[in-house]
């Protein structure tokens, strides 16, 4: 069952529950099944008479009116027919669409934007006077977001393009969709010393180039006959001297365990300022 | 010779044994009394009608009983019943032979609850 065709029966359901509402019949309109004879009790039927889904439009920080990509706007028009034995008399109509309209203005959390009906008529067919009325409500459709059958704007907010949306192969997600916007990350951090030192990206990279600024990859230092690495790689399958990745981003380590013959890695000496760029 | 008699006889003879409900479980003996199908001059609505409220069958059937068991002055609620099927008197009519009532004419329909 679809959001739209859903509705008619949420709206039913839940106006049968409630107790105000209690001796009134509320049910879809044009049940499969036998309408009761005699009727002995008011009948609400509740349908649609339109839908209208339109684009929705945003002002960005410019002040631009840009249209959403993802969220739309509909305008449904409720239909209630008000049918009432003739025992009843026809004024019935009426008190039962003010007790039905307040229900659904101040007690659901439907968008009501407006509500009215016609004149009452006596219906041969149904045995009934008989009054038609609507009810406007306004939704925001959101497939990013969803919620229940609330009677909120409620209409789950991935109805009609749910199928589309929700198709990882010819649509992106949300979080693909922030990845492709920002495949990478860059930035800078200053050597602590420290034997180990973390830089935190938010999320495990995919790999990440570290260099010193203004400084080679690997500096000798003659008088000393060692060396030191100024530049690192890291990826999945693991890292240069000193850099490796973790869960949220990277780590540099330095120390005698990390040092290979007389190189040992440089990526955390103190003070020296080290650009990264980090693929996410 | 009693007319209304004779016709209540053929009633008793070749009729359906009816039983009158009243409000409150109020139910009279059994009586003959014809119901047949109405014949319709109009055959469009054979079919039934679909309205919003559910789908209205239109049986009605023509009732033609005994003058003791008066359908138009009857409490609302009141129905007929003849075994498991009960009918809703729609409409009914005294028929007069001279001054005395010959019997009842009515139209009733199957009650769907």
């Amino acid at each position: 069952m679809s959001a739209i065709s859903a509705m008619p029966s949420a709206v039913a359901q839940w106006l049968s529950e409630q107790e105000p509402l209690s001796g009134i019949q509320f049910l879809t309109e044009y049940p499969a099944r036998n309408k009761a004879v005699p009727l002995r009790h008011a009948t609400v039927a509740v349908g649609l008479t339109s839908v209208e889904i339109t684009d929705q439009f945003e002002e960005n920080d410019d002040g631009v009116l840009t249209r959403q990509e993802y969220c739309r706007s509909a305008a449904i028009r409720l239909r209630l027919g008000i049918h009432v034995p003739f025992s009843d008399g026809g004024s019935r109509c009426h008190e039962i669409f003010t007790l039905v309209l307040d229900m659904l203005t101040f007690a659901s959390d439907l968008n009501l934007r407006a509500s009215g009906c016609k004149e009452v008529s006596a219906h041969r067919d149904t045995d009934a006077y008989v009054m038609e009325a609507w009810a406007d409500v306004a939704a925001d459709f959101c497939p990013a977001e969803s919620t229940g059958l609330v009677l909120g704007s409620f209409l789950p907010k991935d109805m009609l393009c749910g199928s589309h949306i929700g198709n990882e192969e010819i649509h992106l997600s949300a979080e693909q969709k922030a990845r492709l916007d920002t495949p990478f990350r860059t930035g800078t951090y200053y050597g602590t010393g420290a034997a180990s030192q973390s830089v935190e990206l938010g999320t495990r990279p995919a790999a990440v180039f570290v260099a010193a600024l203004q400084m080679p990859p690997v500096h000798p230092n003659f008088s000393a006959g060692s060396s030191q690495v100024y530049f690192g790689f890291a990826a999945a399958g693991g890292g240069g001297m000193g850099i490796e990745l973790t869960s949220s981003g990277f780590r540099l380590r330095s120390g005698s365990s990390y040092t290979l013959g007389t190189t040992s890695p440089g990526l955390n000496a103190m003070g020296t300022q080290y650009v990264y760029f980090a693929l996410v | 010779m009693n007319e209304a008699g004779d016709i209540k006889r053929i009633m008793e003879r070749f009729g359906r044994q009816i039983r009158l409900c009243l409000p409150g479980d109020t139910q009279s003996e059994a009586f003959g009394a014809f119901v047949q199908p109405l014949r319709y001059k109009n055959k469009m609505y054979l079919g039934g009608v679909n309205t919003r409220i559910g789908f209205n069958r239109e049986g009605y059937y023509l009732y033609l009983g005994p003058p003791e068991h008066d359908l138009t002055d009857l409490p609302d609620g009141a129905f007929l019943a003849q075994g498991d099927e009960t009918f809703t008197i729609d409409r009914a009519e005294k028929v007069y032979f001279c001054d005395e009532v010959s019997h009842i004419w009515a139209i009733i329909r199957s009650i769907v609850e």
